[in-house]
């Protein structure tokens, strides 16, 4: 009975699954034909990057409520690759946030990636620890056509194992910035001391400054050992910091000369400079407010806390912005007293830093090198660099007339909407200029209301067509002085004192040491002895305490023997003179 | 028989939780901290952390403002989970959740709102916080682990034998010694499990530090991290390992301490 319907089960079952089994095949087969004609060309390329550090899809609402999407740079790269390649690709993004949790993650050997960010001493790291490819020549046209040559300039300036070159070959730029001092002249406090602004303004063009007890508790350093030892070098060898400044000045020294015995000097990470190094970051220590890494952009543009800031150009950018957005926001709001930031890069020397993209090995078994340079090239594009730096903030390493003319709309006070063009007209009559300020005064002072910067480093030899290099000169305003434009690209003037600072190589785990020193907490000598004593005292004590216990019990024990003793004998006593008692009676 | 094996079975799935998340990652620690980057064996880490001065001095002040933390926390905590626990002022036990509410909220966030609210009142004193690191941390580590001190000792409180208390106090004995000869011993399981929540957390810990002295006092647990996020995973490792083996012998202590009580006075822990 149960094996019949066992049988009977089976066979259900077995027409079942061939009858599914066929229509399957079926469809199938169309759908393999399918995904057969789309497979043979979906790609996907695996790109590592910093948090926030591409333009993303953006809606934007106009006037009228109607919201349109600006496509960002990873979708446009996609519809790129399908209309100009015929290939179905998809970018698999991720974000990491620190070099080296990137670095340790791609040691260790987890995560697939076929393009990565570094900043620039790990892509010297990398390149030591043969963890990535080269580019192939000429893979990169934009970039190559496009890159500012001042930036590639620096980018192939450090040395890997003693030759020059290499980082070129190796990485392409994406970013690039300076690390500087963010300040608050209208702070409370530094009005309180009685700094005037144009003082301060002085006092941040040198690094010795933050060492100044006039500046005491109103400064924040960056919480990151290679940045803080960056400060600290300028002040220990600030005297030949000093010399060579003058030398350049008297034009004893060449520019490239100049550059390069002041990298040299930024870069010396021996034991003595350390030794050095730990004393001036503990003085520094002693008169900042505090470190901070992330939250000194915010406290910043809140007007809060401290009034200086060490900070990188992108994040200066970032907290000037900001203030700007809650300055207008609170100038309805009584007794609102508004922050005006402003960034300094200290002339006799500051670090010049850059982020670029390089291939890790695996691009190679992924088999997407090809599609990895051609993203690089995507982004090296004018017009995408302009929206990434739109977004970002930071300065990209490309030039070019899409860079320059969206840095003209933004900045120059020449510029003319309507035409998209520089209109000289503008500056000798001064009428359309957005401050009010200058269109009131009188003539002879017009000029002390706008400043000319040359930014023609940068674009050399990208322009071309009807911008040539002469474009490159600005007109601002005077209130732009040490503002945005000016912290996103350096004065020609500073440049050459502009130092990239390359890996510590075999003595980074001395400066951490230097660095761990400098964050430790050290106390006064008496506080040491009087915890040397009270440890001393409660071992004393506690040992003192088991002998006693011991002595007690073993006193107690001794006791309850003798007690089973006399017991045991008087028992006995008693027992024996029971019986005699007993014997005696019969 | 049969339902026994069964019911074995039942334990692997919390076996196999134990060895994955709790004896293979202290298995790594150890292996990290006794080999060098190459994963050779080697006492590198070892050596290099017992003859630096400077991690000696962050694991000394880390012990020290642990062992303050836990003495403030006891200070104020102890009369407040003995009000806590009498029903008279804390009807529905609302109170109780009053000071346990903190908890609910993330302690990064808690810490923050903390640092804006000291920075108010210190400037209106006419200083900032940046120039009392040491006394806006304790402020911080106070309220943080307050409730971690409170818990424990009022679910003890709340077991407190009223009739030993007045019998003491029939018997002679004044409120102090009271206190000293019947409270504190019958509430020592709370004392002992409230400083162990309190004492260890405060030296890893690494956010309250870092935030409130603005970056000027470095805890133990703020080491480890340096380490770790400058790649030396191996002497990382090995102050974890120093982590855990203070955490043993802290349990070791407690234990044994715990266990005389116990035996002593028949109280169970928290």
């Amino acid at each position: 009975m149960r094996a019949g319907r066992i049988i009977f089960l089976l066979g259900a079952l077995l027409t079942t699954v061939s009858q599914t089994g066929g229509i399957a095949e079926t469809s199938s087969q169309a759908s393999r034909r399918y995904f057969a004609e789309k497979n043979a060309v979906t790609r996907t390329l695996n790109v590592y990057n910093w948090e926030d550090y591409i333009a993303p899809d953006e809606t934007v609402e106009d006037e009228n409520g109607n919201k349109t999407t600006i496509k960002g740079l990873v979708s446009k790269f996609e519809d790129y690759c399908l209309e100009e390649y015929g290939e179905k690709v998809t970018v698999q993004y991720s974000a990491f946030d620190t070099n080296e949790t990137m670095l340790a993650e791609l040691k260790t050997g987890k995560g697939n990636y076929d393009l990565i960010c570094p900043s620039d001493y790990v892509i010297q790291k990398m390149i030591t620890d043969d963890l990535i490819v080269p580019f192939d020549e000429g893979s990169t046209p934009n970039y190559d056509k496009y890159v500012s040559p001042f930036v590639l300039n620096k980018i192939n300036g450090i040395t890997v194992d003693g030759k020059e070159g290499l980082v070129g070959q190796y990485a392409r730029g994406y970013m690039w910035g300076t690390l500087g001092i963010l300040y608050n002249d209208g702070f409370s406090t530094v009005k309180e001391r009685g700094i005037s602004a144009k003082e301060m303004q002085e006092d941040m063009n040198d690094w010795l400054s933050l060492w100044d007890k006039k500046y005491y508790n109103l400064l924040a350093i960056k919480d990151s050992m290679r940045d803080t030892y960056a400060v600290g070098i300028m002040k220990t060898y600030d005297k030949e910091f000093t010399e060579l400044y003058e030398k350049y000045n008297n034009g004893e020294l060449t520019a490239d000369e100049y550059n390069a015995q002041l990298t040299e000097i930024f870069n010396r990470s021996d034991n003595e400079t350390l030794d050095a190094v730990e004393k001036d970051l503990q003085d520094l220590k002693e008169n900042a407010f505090g470190f901070e890494v992330d939250s000194g952009k915010t406290d910043m543009a809140k007007g809060s806390m401290f009034a200086i800031n060490v900070a990188w150009s992108g994040d200066a950018a970032y907290a000037m912005d900001n203030a700007d957005e809650f300055n207008e926001e609170g100038t309805d709001k009584p007794g609102f007293k508004p922050t005006i930031l402003k960034f300094a890069l200290p002339k006799k020397g500051a670090n010049i830093w850059f982020d670029g993209w390089v291939m890790p090995k695996s691009v190679e078994t992924n088999h997407n090198k090809d599609l990895a340079e051609r993203f690089v090239d995507f982004l090296s594009m004018p017009e995408n660099a302009a929206q990434n730096m739109e977004y970002i903030g930071y300065t990209p390493v490309i030039a070019g007339n899409d860079i320059l003319k969206l840095v003209q709309s933004w900045y120059d006070l020449r510029y003319d909407e309507e035409s998209e063009t520089i209109n000289n007209d503008y500056l000798d009559g001064l009428t359309k200029i957005d401050s009010e300020k200058i269109i009131d005064l009188p003539e002879e002072e017009k000029e002390n209301y706008y400043y000319t910067k040359d930014i023609s480093y940068f674009f050399d030899g990208t322009l071309e067509d009807d911008m040539s290099i002469d474009n490159a000169i600005f007109c601002l305003t005077a209130d732009m002085k040490d503002r945005q434009f000016d912290t996103q690209y350096p004065d020609a003037s500073v440049i050459p004192s502009l130092a990239v600072m390359e890996d510590f190589g075999p003595q980074n785990a001395s400066v951490l040491l230097m660095w761990e020193a400098v964050k430790n907490t050290t106390l006064p000598l008496w506080a040491y002895i009087l915890i040397l004593v009270i440890a001393i005292l409660l071992i004393g004590f506690i040992i003192g305490y088991k002998i006693y216990r011991y002595n007690l019990v073993k006193r107690r024990r001794m006791r309850k023997m003798k007690r089973a003793e006399y017991e045991k004998y008087s028992n006995m006593l008693y027992k024996t003179l029971t019986n005699q008692l007993l014997t005696n009676n019969s | 028989m049969k339902y026994k094996a069964f019911r074995k079975c039942l334990a692997i799935p919390f076996w196999l939780f134990l060895i994955m998340f709790v004896v293979f990652p202290i298995l790594f620690i150890i292996f990290y901290a006794f080999t060098d980057v190459n994963g050779n064996f080697t006492l590198e880490a070892f050596r290099s952390f017992f003859t630096s001065p400077v991690k000696l001095n962050v694991l000394l002040i880390s012990i020290l403002i642990g062992l303050f933390n836990t003495f403030l926390c006891l200070l104020i905590g102890f009369p407040l989970a003995y009000i806590l626990s009498n029903p008279k002022f804390n009807k529905n036990y609302i109170l109780v959740m009053l000071f346990v509410m903190p908890m609910w909220i993330n302690f990064v966030l808690r810490t923050g709102a903390l640092r804006d609210l000291l920075s108010i009142i210190l400037n209106a004193c006419g200083t900032t916080t940046g120039e009392h690191p040491l006394l806006c941390t304790m402020i911080g580590m106070v309220l943080n682990y307050l409730p971690f001190t409170i818990l424990p000792l009022y679910s003890t409180m709340l077991k407190l034998d009223k009739n030993q208390i007045e019998a003491a106090q029939d018997l002679g004995c004044n409120p102090f010694k009271t206190f000293t000869k019947s409270i504190i011993p019958q509430a020592m399981p709370g004392i002992v499990s409230a400083s162990m929540m309190v004492f260890m957390p405060t030296i890893s810990s690494y956010v309250i530090s870092d935030t409130l002295s603005e970056g000027k006092i470095m805890l133990f647990g703020n080491s480890i991290y340096l380490s770790f996020s400058n790649s030396d995973w191996n002497g990382g490792s090995f102050m974890s390992l120093i982590m855990l083996v203070i955490i043993f012998l802290v349990m070791l202590f407690t234990r044994k301490f715990q266990g005389d009580k116990d035996a002593d006075r028949g109280n169970g822990s928290w």
